[in-house]
């Protein structure tokens, strides 16, 4: 696995070898507008063949991060059978790999239903998961778990309606701190 | 009314909707199909139906209270998932799982895999129209459930595999019941293959749809039975092998053609195999030391016992079910494993007692966006042996 990543990691150096801010093992973080260029070779060099595996986005707002988002693009090499991860990070957009990899389609498109992060040039950017007419990007660490509205099927109008949320009692998050928890850390 | 008439013109696609309720729709996607005549044009699947915001919820629970929701993600392969989230957790907390439990997570894992495939294989057969083996089968899945039940209480979400090892000890018996299982289930194997291997109808249904070449598989994102159906042996329990995997020793069975029928081929295949290593691991557990190998980890619930006795243990355990444990902050893993639908991955990114995010990715959902290329250029009664042979379940995709 060690052996196959250095020959991974010299043969990126060898290419592009201002492209890679910093480099380990299987992580590398790129500058967003230099993402395309990297995911092209890595797809299309014969030497690896990555494919897109996965695409993983986290909302960095209450970690004081600059960028709000990181969006993770997780490789396979079928070939070397190493797994590569792209982190880049960005606050509002990115630049669309659809024509790269196909499985990106719908992974673009969750992201921007889930975090709003926009894609240039991506080919179907509808909402996937959540509802139609829905507004929000839910997975936002500023979007409340509750939502704001809430649906229930009114006998009068005959069909669904959405109202905004009405609890009984408010969403209750505890959040501990003792004066046990460092003694607790594993 | 000549006029009326005259402004006719001859409309050739049409645009249909399938589901969300259609019963081969296996349960809640919605379809829009354009059609020429019966002939798929463009397939677009709408899912969403069954999102209930899995990762975002974990985000407000501690860890341990999280897993529970993997078992609700694919809920006929509840375990496997389980164990994916187990393992990205022990690899952030540095838990190493002793062999007793890592070869009774194999053996439920097997079993696990052998109640997904009968789902797969037998509802798929349910679709295109053979009843029987849909009623053999579930009566074999019932009694694997029956082993979920007794050793976890709960016949489908068994919250029984957790970071650690196991949540509780085999119950006395299991295993030589387990063992009278697999001797009787190869039998119903063969029936189930007799009715539908060389079944004329099934094969005309079956062979040279939904054909996907291998660079296509790996382009989508294909992972499990749907990209060995395409002919790469890609098996993660093998080439990056986790638990005691390397132990066992199985092949990969691959297609030839990637169509539907190889993915059937290979699913029975699989569950043959399946069964050769729930044998091994019965054979393993009854030679393991159980004493030697039982290690009492903190997360476990065998803390309970202690609590009894000792005012320590009890405060240990209450503040253990109530804040949960607490682990080192930011960091972040991504675990793999080979579920029965193909890869399942786990993203944790940890803060103190709470993840901060959680990304599942879910094989299914790469399958069902590869639908319309699959369905392209079929009849409509193909889209539901596509369908079927994507094996999907919207508690996952959905999420």
């Amino acid at each position: 696995m060690a052996e196959r990543s250095i020959r991974l990691e010299l043969s990126f150096i060898k290419l592009y070898p201002k492209l890679i801010n910093s480099a380990s093992a299987d992580l590398l973080v790129v500058d967003n507008d230099k993402t395309l260029d990297l995911l092209f070779i890595l797809k299309k060099s014969i030497l690896h063949k990555f494919y897109l595996n996965d695409m993983i986005a986290t909302d960095l707002l209450l970690l004081k991060n600059k960028k709000r988002f990181e969006v993770r693009y997780s490789l396979i090499s079928y070939i070397l059978n190493y797994r590569l991860t792209i982190k880049t990070l960005t606050n509002s957009k990115l630049n669309s790999v659809n024509n790269l990899f196909k499985s990106s389609i719908w992974l673009e498109r969750e992201i921007w239903d889930l975090f709003g992060v926009f894609f240039l040039n991506a080919f179907d950017l509808r909402r996937i998961l959540t509802d139609y007419g829905f507004n929000g990007h839910p997975f936002r660490k500023d979007f409340p778990v509750t939502g704001y509205y809430e649906l229930r099927y009114s006998e009068k109008k005959k069909r669904v309606i959405s109202l905004p949320v009405n609890f009984q009692q408010e969403l209750r998050v505890f959040s501990i701190s003792s004066p046990w928890t460092k003694n607790t850390q594993i | 009314m000549d006029k009326k008439y005259t402004n006719i013109t001859e409309v050739k696609n049409f645009t249909m909707n399938f589901g969300p309720q259609h019963p081969a729709a296996h349960g809640v996607l919605r379809l829009i199909l354009e059609l020429d005549g019966e002939v798929v044009q463009y397939a677009d699947p709408h899912i969403g139906l069954l999102h209930r915001g899995t990762e975002k919820l974990m985000e407000l629970k501690t860890y341990k209270q999280a897993l529970p929701y993997m078992d609700r993600l694919d809920y006929v392969s509840m375990m496997a998932y389980e164990h994916t989230y187990s393992l990205a957790l022990e690899k952030l907390m540095n838990i190493l799982v002793d062999d007793y439990s890592k070869t009774v997570r194999v053996l439920f894992l097997e079993i696990t895999r052998l109640l997904n495939h009968l789902m797969a294989v037998t509802t798929h057969a349910l679709d295109v129209g053979a009843l029987t083996p849909f009623l053999w089968g579930f009566e074999e899945r019932e009694k694997l459930m029956e082993f979920y039940e007794r050793v976890s209480g709960a016949r489908m979400h068994a919250a029984y595999i957790k970071p650690g090892g196991v949540a509780y000890d085999l119950p006395e018996g299991l295993l030589n019941d387990i063992e009278i299982f697999t001797e009787n289930f190869n039998f119903r194997l063969n029936e189930i293959e007799e009715m539908l291997t060389n079944n004329r109808i099934w094969r005309q249904r079956l062979v040279d749809v939904g054909i996907v070449s291998l660079e296509k598989a790996k382009d989508y994102g294909f992972s499990g039975p749907m990209l060995r159906g395409s002919g790469l042996a890609w098996d993660l329990r093998v080439v990056q092998p986790y638990d005691d995997y390397n132990d066992y020793e199985f092949g990969i069975p691959i297609g030839l053609k990637g169509d539907c029928f190889d993915r059937y081929l290979i699913r029975v295949e699989e569950m043959r195999q399946s069964l050769n290593i729930i044998k091994l691991a019965v054979s393993k557990l009854d030679s393991l030391d159980k004493k030697d190998n039982k290690k009492l980890l903190k997360t476990n619930e065998n803390l309970r016992a202690f609590s009894k006795y000792n005012m320590e243990a009890l405060i240990d355990h209450f503040k253990l079910f109530t804040e949960g444990f607490v682990v080192q902050q930011n960091k972040e893993h991504y675990a793999l494993t080979e579920a029965p639908k193909g890869e399942f991955g786990v993203y944790l990114k940890t803060k103190k007692n709470k993840p901060y995010r959680v990304r599942l990715r879910a094989p299914g959902f790469f399958h069902l966006a590869a639908l319309d290329f699959m369905a392209q250029g079929h009849m409509i009664a193909d889209v539901v042996t596509i369908i079927g042979t994507q094996d999907i379940v919207f508690g996952e995709i959905d999420r």
